[in-house]
């Protein structure tokens, strides 16, 4: 893992003015690909949009692990902590309150929001792997408890009331909502200043204190963000599943899809959660689902590879590749500029 | 230097005073700081000497809030520095050039200065894209401004700890042993940019084991050991008082008197020869068919500037750089494709630049971690008391925790751990930097005893002049290719080493000395 964090390509900073208006650039284009999947939801199956709901719910998952394992180096174990918060409190919201999925899905991000800035008291003390160790804790005391509630159903789980749940057709919405939402958070996050010390922060938190940044404040703030986007996640799953138990929503397997997406795409990259995202779910799991042992084999396989060739990810190395193709195209281009000029 | 009008530029002129009142530090039982008292008045610059150990980062870093004192208080204008934590000091205008740098590695130069620039004070986003250019200029560093700080070397990632310092645009700076390694040209621009710092009104506290940055930068000195002031004055004033000669300056003269005529090389084979090898890191060609040969007991220095490859012929010989073309013989055996640890078992120790030890381990387990692996409990016993006899400053530290040592302390583990593993010949880059200079002394004397041993020695030294008296042959660096090799004396001059120093490769580089009894001759092949 920190091979991978340690060839994460940095390009945030550039000073040119291009690099100013790149934020809004590219949030603008992600809208408009999110525009173009809205309009897309008639033309498709239901089987494709089955597909799209839960691929969208992933991509949030991964980019919500990405904005803090990727960009601030907190590397969570504790991700179904969040899911289940997101999924269990949507639920209930809905069930015992009567509200419909647009309350349900706030009330799952806030309620995720509060469990982080909750467990962030013990958790900034920690560090690194301590930190790690923390979230893995807090994920496994949270199943336990929740195991044991009775109220929202102990270990035989909740149903979410089926007439609640909205269409097909409207959750793919939801969620090609969510996800954009996920992936123009990180775009803000990693080319903004904020983002670059956060960088700099994972990097050495000492240099970072003495430059002035308050690490404890930006720890904290990335913690809740990032709670926040997995429990938006967890209230998407939970409406796609509507039947479930504590160890769906709480159990480890969150954890570790996120992680094996994150690092298979590239950690601390803008897209590369969503091409980890795609290559594992879509790829992999949806595509192989009726061979589901050579499916596990394969996502495996997959991950020691990349780990092994290339550690910064699928996404960052494609994207070193197309530049440096790309870069005498460009040089030829400048020269010939100059040229003219003369 | 052309930058340090400019700076001016940076942060207006420090109006707050730095005052210590009875600052006492303890870790455990050990007492860094002893009941303390300082006062650094607006934009005065204070030097602080002391021996190895003697609480000086110590002082820096409880002004810098990374440390609390244990009693005692800091005051920074009307404002008490009690409690807070650095990144409010540093926004209070105090910056810290740390001794170790902390690096944003993934991040390149320039943004570990923009991260500088903007996080301190906000109000000043408008000057922030100036600020990071003139720093890059002052601390020449432009053309390293986009690479990535994990790729530097260690003299650079003091500039650019220093840079970072300057872009946050810190009043009243904290510099920790910044010019440490430096020489020559780079050492006279370091002195010119901290003086013009100190010339645009901010307040300095140096700390600093090379002697030239005391003289010519500060008006005062204070001298502290075992965490006490023992002295304070003019650096004239402190540099005659004969205590502070005996603790800390020790014999040093300039142009240091030799110490025993170093002992005769053996007239065995060569132990290590290395033939046309070419090294590098992915673009960079490091290194450019570089041929030398180190003799059985032989002490061999090479000299170069900064950058010019000397550390990587360090790594290629111990294996941590792969060779691209070439060959290495140890003992008329081809060792060029064996991985480090191999070499290690033949005999290769490498004590590296920037000290890589054990931080969680206690000194003795480092040492110990240091010993071949087949040694027997009894051997690696004998060998821990004679590293401990050459190396007496190790004794006293032997249970601490590596981590927490002073970064001269780490610097003498680190040569210590070398010498556990009973090598014949022993690498060490960046022997001095960062020891006192009484330090240096004994170090020096330890070498011969480490040669009387049988050990050969390579030494990468900033100290030229030390490292020529005691060595058998000497090479000269330059920009990846040797300028020259052979007898040490001539480069004794000074004209004639700086020419070696920035010498055009190839251009009959290498002068016809006569090559030391036993040795093979280097060459330098071709080249263009
Ligand atoms: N965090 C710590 N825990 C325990 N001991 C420490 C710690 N930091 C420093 N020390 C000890 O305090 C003493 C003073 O250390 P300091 O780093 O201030 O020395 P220094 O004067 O800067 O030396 P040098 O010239 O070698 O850099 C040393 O003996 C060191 O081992
Ligand atoms: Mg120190």
């Amino acid at each position: 893992m920190a091979t991978a964090t340690a060839h994460v390509v940095t390009g945030a900073a550039e000073l040119d003015p291009l690099a100013r208006r790149r934020v809004p650039v590219a949030v603008g284009a992600l809208a408009v690909v999110a525009v173009v999947g809205l309009g897309a939801e008639r033309l498709l199956s239901p089987a494709l949009l089955n597909v799209g709901v839960t691929l969208f719910a992933y991509v949030a998952l991964a980019e919500a692990w990405n904005i803090l394992g990727g960009l601030s180096g907190q590397m969570s174990l504790g991700v179904g902590a969040f899911v289940g918060t997101g999924a269990y409190s949507m639920a209930l919201a809905m069930n015992h309150l009567g509200w419909s999925w647009l309350p349900g899905l706030l009330v799952a991000s806030a309620a995720a929001g509060v469990l982080s800035a909750v467990l962030a008291v013990p958790l900034l003390r920690l560090h690194g792997d301590y930190f790690a160790v923390g979230t893995l804790a807090a994920g496994l005391a949270l199943e336990a408890w929740v195991n044991n509630w009775g109220f929202a159903g102990g270990s035989s789980g909740i149903s979410i009331a089926v007439g609640a749940v909205p269409t097909l057709g409207t959750l793919y919405s939801i969620g090609l909502v969510v996800a954009f939402l996920a992936v123009a958070v990180t775009v803000v996050l990693r080319w903004s200043i904020f983002g670059l010390r956060l960088l700099a922060l994972r990097e050495s938190e000492l240099g970072a204190e003495l430059l002035g940044v308050d690490v404890v404040r930006y720890r904290l703030l990335v913690l809740v963000l990032s709670g926040m986007l997995t429990g938006l996640a967890g209230g998407l799953f939970a409406l796609t599943q509507i039947n479930f138990v504590p160890s769906d929503m709480f159990g480890m397997t969150w954890t570790i899809e996120a992680l094996v997406m994150v690092i298979i795409g590239g950690m601390g990259s803008v897209l590369g959660p969503v091409v980890g995202a795609l290559a594992i779910y879509y790829g992999i799991s949806t595509e192989l689902a009726t061979y589901p042992t050579l499916s596990l084999f394969l996502e495996g396989g997959l991950l020691l590879a990349i780990v092994r060739f290339f550690p910064e990810g699928l996404w960052p190395f494609a994207v070193r590749r197309l530049r440096a193709l790309a870069a005498p195209a460009r040089a030829a281009r400048r020269l010939s500029g100059v040229a003219a000029r003369r | 230097m052309t930058g340090g009008d400019r700076l001016a530029t940076l942060a207006p002129a420090t109006s707050e005073a730095l005052v210590l009142e009875h600052v006492t530090r303890r870790f455990g039982g050990v007492v860094a700081t002893d009941d303390l008292s300082l006062a650094v008045a607006p934009g005065e610059a204070v030097g602080v000497i002391g021996p190895n150990g003697a609480g000086k980062s110590t002082l820096l870093r409880l002004v810098a809030g990374v440390l609390q004192p244990s009693s005692g208080t800091i005051c920074y204008g009307d404002r008490s520095l009690r409690q807070l934590p650095p990144h409010d000091v540093n926004r209070l205008g105090v910056g810290l050039a740390n001794q170790i740098p902390c690096p944003f590695r993934a991040l390149t130069v320039e943004e570990n200065l923009r991260v500088a620039a903007t996080a301190s004070r906000a109000g000043r986003r408008s000057s922030q894209k100036g600020a990071v250019g003139e720093v890059l200029a002052a601390c020449q560093l432009d053309a390293l401004a986009r690479t990535p700080a994990g790729q530097l070397g260690l003299l650079d990632l003091k500039r650019l700890e220093l840079g970072r310092v300057l872009a946050s645009g810190a009043r009243t700076l904290l510099l920790d042993e910044v010019a440490a390694g430096l020489v020559g040209k780079e050492l006279t621009a370091a002195i010119e940019l901290i003086r013009a710092i100190h010339a645009s009104g901010r307040s300095l506290v140096i700390v600093e084991h090379v002697q030239r940055v005391i003289e010519e930068v500060v008006d005062r000195v204070v001298v502290l050991d075992w965490g006490r002031l023992i002295a304070d004055g003019t650096p004239g004033e402190v540099a005659s008082d004969p205590h502070v000669r005996k603790i800390y300056l020790g014999s040093t003269t300039e142009g240091a008197p030799r110490p025993a005529a170093p002992a005769p090389t053996p007239r065995a084979a060569p132990l290590l020869s290395i033939d046309g090898l070419t090294a590098g890191y992915g673009s960079l060609v490091a290194l450019s068919d570089v041929s030398c040969a180190i003799g059985e007991g032989q002490i061999v220095s090479v000299l170069g500037a900064n950058g010019a490859g000397k550390s990587t012929l360090a790594r290629a010989i111990s294996g941590h750089v792969p060779a691209r073309a070439g060959r290495i013989l140890w003992r008329d055996r081809p060792v060029t494709t064996l991985a480090a640890h191999e070499r290690a078992r033949l005999g290769i120790a490498h004590s590296p630049e920037g000290r890589r030890i054990f931080s969680e381990h206690t000194v003795r387990e480092n040492l110990l971690l240091g010993s071949p692996r087949r040694a027997s409990r009894a051997r690696r016993a004998d060998r821990l008391d004679w590293v401990l006899e050459v190396l007496p400053a190790l004794r006293r530290l032997a249970g601490r925790r590596a981590g927490m040592l002073s970064g001269g302390e780490q610097q003498m583990l680190a040569i210590g751990r070398a010498l556990m593993a009973e090598p014949s010949l022993l690498v060490c880059d960046e022997l001095s930097l960062g020891l006192a200079p009484a330090i240096v002394d004994s170090l020096y004397e330890t070498l011969l005893e480490v040669q009387r041993h049988g050990i050969a020695l390579l030494l990468i030294e900033q100290n030229t002049h030390r490292s020529l008296a005691i060595s058998g042959s000497a090479y000269v660096l330059h920009r990846g290719r040797v300028t020259y090799a052979g007898s040490p004396d001539p480069l004794l001059d000074e004209a004639f080493l700086a020419d070696r120093y920035f010498a055009a490769p190839g251009a009959g580089a290498v002068p016809p000395a006569e090559p030391p009894p036993g040795q093979v001759v280097a060459t330098s092949h071709g080249g263009s």
